[in-house]
């Protein structure tokens, strides 16, 4: 079994989107669309912090991990941008070392761009499976910088924020959210570039919803799980109109997503179906019981949904 | 698609140990190496603004010079290189999963490996990436590829290390980190334990407590920071059996070893 035993979050302080306007090169027409009909308001920007920063932040507020560092075999960094440092920084060995795991196994998780983040969780209790180990854990951080023109939007769709989890993960069912199922397929027609342009951004604009429902749809199979059963969706907080989409085509209440952190928070790459998870288990979303789907969609392009129950 | 339930554990908590071990034999491999200058240097298309700006929170100074003296050749092409040395991978040999490993990104591209190879061969195999491990990222992409096919009943594992000696930045100049020249392998392997075996041979961890078995071990050429220990098991004498491959990442403490049987592999026949 895989389960997410704890799961915390660093939001950095918001800046209102129009304050963006010029940096990410939104024309007045774009800025009203991505306000009146995204749900795009405050995008969370930590300005002084690199991406290490950010983990590190989420992680000092996963007070479940302090005393069980000894039990952390793998520290898995999940990762939208392959190659956000000069060689041979990483995040993850400072962080290692800061968060007194030096004795585990860390590396980055990618390729998937944005849905990394649930493939990162998938392969971490798949390792811990196989491991002699019933006690044994793993962490798995999310979240990167928008701080280069390049990085910091994706154009027509969303902006990008700087939001960042820290998650404890079991190979057992010892935590309150335990995994059922995990579909994943990348369409890998879309390997070219990250910013899609001309005839592939519209290819890739026709595939989004059949591809999206299609996860979602083989995700709860593998759950045994029905439609009607999911108590609340923790999407990726690209914008709120692509779910009126989805929710229409599955026929899941809109009220059951949670899109709270759409105009909150922006965008936060592969961290956004945690945040949400962090956010709605505070605001007493979950009940003990409830089933709740996770998705993700990442450039390149890879659309992902997994189903847990909390 | 890829789809699943969740792993099952099936030792450990009051369970037998399981004794049975496989190692994953190399059915295929392949290796190629580039160096010199590559395309020219045109910097309205290097799009250095964000070659600074994403070097800036960690005090680090774009090169141009560095940089325009490089190949430039994309982590793609290397790969690319290194799947064709493969020859064609049809039906019973396509993989079914498809493990990407490096430590030097490819900073002025955005073409995603994984989905590059998964375009370009048949069925429909779970790729990914992993990297930031220095020098064991291959050895955890082996194992992380295994545990896949373990899991879902899988046969065929393709694993492909590029190590991208084009860097915006300054690199260091020795030691394993040191990049010498663009290099990429490609290892077909094949898993015959489905799922009740379990990887053998197999150890990454604290350098202190993490050692191959007595024996021969294959250890990695220098100046290839991830391609180095497979570059050395194909360009060295043809082994039988099982080979053993280990490492060490001396600035993470940590080291790493596996096995891999090479008595069946056919020898790449194309050049480097």
């Amino acid at each position: 079994m895989t389960s997410i035993a704890a799961v915390s979050s660093y939001l950095p302080d918001t800046v209102p989107l129009a304050s963006l306007q010029e940096q990410v090169g939104l024309s007045d027409v774009q800025l009203r669309r991505y306000q009146r009909f995204y749900g795009l308001a405050d995008v969370c920007r930590d300005e002084g912090g690199t991406e290490t920063d950010l983990l590190l932040r989420a992680a000092a507020k996963l007070t479940e991990l302090r005393g069980q560092e000894q039990r952390v075999k793998y520290v898995l960094q999940a990762r939208t941008m392959p190659s956000p440092l000069p060689y041979p920084l990483t995040s993850v060995g400072p962080l290692r070392e800061e968060l007194g795991l030096g004795h585990a196994a860390g590396f980055v998780v990618s390729h998937h761009a944005c849905a990394s983040g649930l493939l990162a969780v998938d392969m971490a209790g798949m390792l811990l499976a196989a491991d002699d180990d019933p006690d044994a854990l793993a962490l798995v951080l999310a979240g990167e910088k928008a701080c280069t023109y390049r990085t910091q939007s994706i154009p027509d769709v969303t902006v990008m924020g700087e939001g960042a989890v820290a998650m404890l993960v079991s190979g057992e069912d010892a935590g309150p959210n335990r995994m059922l199922g995990y579909a994943a397929r990348t369409h890998a027609r879309f390997h070219s570039d990250f910013i899609l342009g001309g005839d592939a951004a519209k290819d890739f604009q026709a595939q989004y919803l059949p591809g999206l429902c299609e996860v979602i749809v083989t995700a709860l199979d593998e759950a045994g799980c029905g439609l009607d059963e999911l108590a609340l969706v923790l999407p990726h907080n690209v914008n709120r109109l692509s779910w009126m989409g989805v929710c229409k085509q599955l026929g899941i209440p809109m009220e059951k997503v949670f899109l709270d952190l759409v105009g909150a928070a922006g965008h936060c790459f592969c961290a956004d179906p945690f945040l949400n998870l962090q956010h709605a288990q505070e605001l007493g979303r979950l009940r003990p019981g409830d089933r709740y789907l996770m998705t993700s969609v990442g450039l390149g392009a890879t659309f992902s949904a997994m189903v847990f129950e909390h | 698609m890829f789809r699943t339930t969740a792993p099952v554990r099936r030792r450990g908590a009051g369970h037998a140990p399981d004794p049975a071990t496989a190692v994953p034999r190399l059915v295929r491999a392949a290796w190629r190496t580039a160096s010199g200058p590559g395309r020219a240097y045109d910097p309205a298309e290097v799009h250095e603004d964000f070659l600074q700006e994403a070097a800036d929170p960690y005090g680090v100074e774009f090169r141009r010079d560095l940089f325009a003296a490089s190949g430039r050749r994309t982590s793609v092409e290397l790969a690319d290189a290194a799947l064709r040395g493969l020859g064609p991978l049809d039906g019973d040999e396509a993989p079914e999963v498809v493990v990407v490993a490096y430590a030097t990104p490819d900073f002025e591209h955005g073409e995603l490996v994984a989905a590059y190879l998964k375009h370009h061969l048949p069925g429909e195999p779970l790729a990914f990436a992993v990297s930031d491990q220095g020098v064991l990222a291959p050895f955890t992409a082996l194992r992380v590829g295994v545990e896949y096919a373990r899991r879902g009943g899988l046969r065929r594992v393709l694993l492909v290390v590029v190590d991208q000696s084009s860097q915006p930045y300054e690199m260091p100049s020795s030691g394993r980190d040191a990049v010498a020249e663009d290099s990429a392998v490609a290892l077909l392997l094949a898993w015959d334990g489905g799922q009740e075996a379990s990887l053998g041979g197999f150890g990454l961890g604290p350098a202190d407590r993490t050692a191959p078995p007595p024996g021969e071990v294959v250890r990695p050429l220098p100046g290839l920071p991830c391609t180095g220990v497979w570059a050395a098991l194909l360009s060295g004498t043809p082994a039988s059996g099982p080979a053993v491959l280990a490492d060490l990442d001396e600035s993470r403490g940590q080291a790493a070893y596996c096995t891999v049987d090479v008595g069946e592999w056919r020898a790449d026949a194309g050049t480097r």
